[in-house]
């Protein structure tokens, strides 16, 4: 197993006392893939935006890369190197889906007002790189050829494509996907999983929130169950399809339900 | 024809025709027509300028800001005082008042910033109105209280004076058709693109690691800055200011300069500008029902081109290329 990249320790977030989160723990290896799963309400998305800055916990700290990066502000982390995405996607509607991408490497550049009116070299060389990043994410989501398309125009398939795109853009450590698979189809949901899965290899760490277990099983290295706040289960997708605890939990409730 | 609009408005050799047209008309226009015109150009210019202004908070960020007229008037009364009491140069003031009306919008808006959409509209409308009744009250007597403040001085460089209709017109158009240039320039830039992200969606350009704050507060004293330089030309060439000269209602026609000529399009600033200031010009035989007329025309306006005359045209892959070249 190897080095941490991400640690929760002991989060708790209340919303009015209601506890959202209670006492999180979770650690996430470097260059895998890890899953947290649970049930509509369980606190999986409000950890996520825990995680990436949106929320500050009451209590407890997150670490990442050994800095406690605890209620930091999301555009600080993203230099820091955790992106994310949107459960219900959010792109920039009225912007070519070029500039959608291009987003990504703003916190990755520098030039201000100044060298921007008087384009210095050191602003042209900025653009360019920029531009570049984005064309390479582009290509690599099979989005090239609507660069120039506005965002709005896009199918629902590849907006989430776009979204994921413009994540990656901000060449990240750990990639936040908040259920990235939800109102696609099953080739399109297919597709988009077979990209995730690639992305250890090259050096991302990702942490997938889902509430639909049977997405993540195949890909993911470990697995964090969540219900009603609080951790219950965690492990690798083997010992969490045993575990008796999140059939009673999880998939015992959903079948009650269906 | 909308099609046909839209393809001619992306064609470069178009545009590069358009601009070049442009500042012909520009340079000839005062030699060819008569003083009245020139004086009503000067004041194209002057809403052009405070259009462009505002483009940058309204069109670029999506910022509702309905108090411009106050930056304005922060800018004529900066250069009003400083020119009658200390006897500073109105053109040294130029910068000056640039300066310290961003250096003021810094401070009011910092602990607003945060304020989304309608919330922000009312309170940049209250911000208008305090400046206006703070102005008009006379605080420690030095803004002349409802008479305003006379016997501003002209413009001079060395023995070079700036003082009839056709100078002050080509000064006021200088200052213009540079900040066009310097705005056109931000828009395909990291600071322009990551305006229009926090325009589309704040949370989102948050999350892509836009300082959605600071770059708001800049947006705000860049515009501010401009709207003083418009104050400071204003101020020179009234030679008096006053408080009436800054109401709500010029807040709302440079707010509608914006929409009109479609938000953060710099061209359209421009179109925007010439149906606010020409039109009730063009229509004054009619007496009272002009400004009935240009209601129903801004309806109309809006109505069949609801993104602007001239919308803003998204840069391409090809000419962000062409910008910055390939690797």
């Amino acid at each position: 197993m190897s080095e941490a990249i991400l640690q929760v320790r002991g989060v708790t977030k209340r919303f009015k006392g209601l506890v959202a989160v209670r006492r999180m723990e979770m650690e996430i290896a470097e260059a895998t893939i890890h899953s947290l799963i649970g049930p509509n309400g369980a606190g999986k998305t409000t950890l996520f935006n825990v995680i990436s800055g949106i929320y500050r916990p009451e209590e407890g700290r997150v670490i990442f890369r050994g800095e406690d990066i605890t209620g930091r502000k999301p555009h600080v982390l993203v230099a820091k190197g955790i992106a994310r995405t949107f459960q219900n996607l959010r792109i920039f509607a009225n912007l070519t889906c070029l500039e959608n991408v291009m987003s990504g490497q703003h916190c990755r550049g520098r030039c201000g007002t100044w060298s921007s009116i008087f384009r210095l070299p050191r602003q042209r060389a900025e653009e360019r790189r920029i531009r570049e990043v984005a064309e390479e994410w582009l290509e690599k989501t099979g989005l090239w050829e609507f660069r120039d398309e506005l965002a709005k125009n896009l199918p629902f398939g590849l907006r989430k494509k776009l979204e994921l795109a413009r994540a990656l853009a901000t060449e990240p450590k750990l990639l936040l996907l908040d259920e990235p698979t939800t109102g696609l189809n099953d080739k399109e949901k297919e597709d988009i999983m077979e990209f995730i899965g690639a992305l250890p290899r090259m050096g991302i760490t990702v942490l997938l929130v889902e509430h639909n277990m049977n997405v993540v099983m195949g890909i993911s290295e470990r697995i964090t169950v969540m219900d009603m706040g609080e951790k219950i289960a965690e492990g690798t997708p083997e010992e969490i399809y045993n575990d008796l605890r999140v059939i009673e939990a999880y998939l015992g409730r959903e079948e009650a339900i269906a | 024809m909308r099609d046909t609009l839209a393809k001619l408005q992306g064609k470069p050799s178009v545009r590069r025709a358009a601009v070049a047209a442009a500042v012909a008309v520009v340079i000839v226009f005062p030699f060819v027509t008569s003083r009245y015109w020139v004086d009503v150009a000067f004041y194209l210019g002057l809403y052009t300028l405070l259009g462009l202004s505002l483009n940058v908070i309204l069109g670029e960020v999506g910022l509702f800001n309905l108090g411009h007229a106050a930056f304005w008037a922060f800018g004529a009364y900066t250069t009003a005082i400083l020119n009658t009491r200390f006897d500073i140069p109105v053109l040294v003031l130029l910068p000056v008042s640039a300066l310290a009306t961003a250096g003021f919008a810094w401070l009011v808006t910092s602990p607003i910033i945060h304020l989304r959409g309608d919330y922000l509209c009312i309170v940049t409308i209250a911000l208008g109105e305090i400046v206006r009744l703070t102005l008009n009250n006379d605080p420690g007597g030095i803004t002349g209280g409802p008479n305003g403040i006379f016997g501003i001085d002209r413009p001079r460089i060395g023995p070079l004076v700036i003082n009839t209709p056709t100078e002050f017109y080509f000064l006021v158009w200088v200052i213009v058709i540079l900040c066009a240039w310097a705005l056109l320039r931000l828009q395909n830039s990291r600071i322009g693109r990551a305006w229009n992200y926090i325009r589309e969606d704040e949370l989102a350009a948050e999350a892509m690691g836009v300082d959605v704050r600071s770059l708001k507060l800049l947006a705000f004293i860049l515009g501010a800055g401009l709207a003083g330089v418009a104050g400071n030309l204003y101020a020179a060439k009234m030679m008096v200011v006053s408080p009436e000269s800054f109401v709500f209602l010029e807040s709302t026609i440079i707010f509608m300069i914006v929409l009109i000529g479609g938000m953060g399009s710099v061209p359209g600033t421009f179109l925007g500008a010439l149906v606010v200031s020409l039109f009730p010009e063009l229509f004054r035989p009619l007496a009272q029902y002009r400004m009935l007329i240009f209601g129903a025309a801004l309806v109309a306006v809006m109505y069949f081109r609801p993104a602007g005359i001239w919308p803003r045209r998204r840069a391409t892959f090809r000419s962000l290329r062409k910008e910055t070249g390939k690797a």
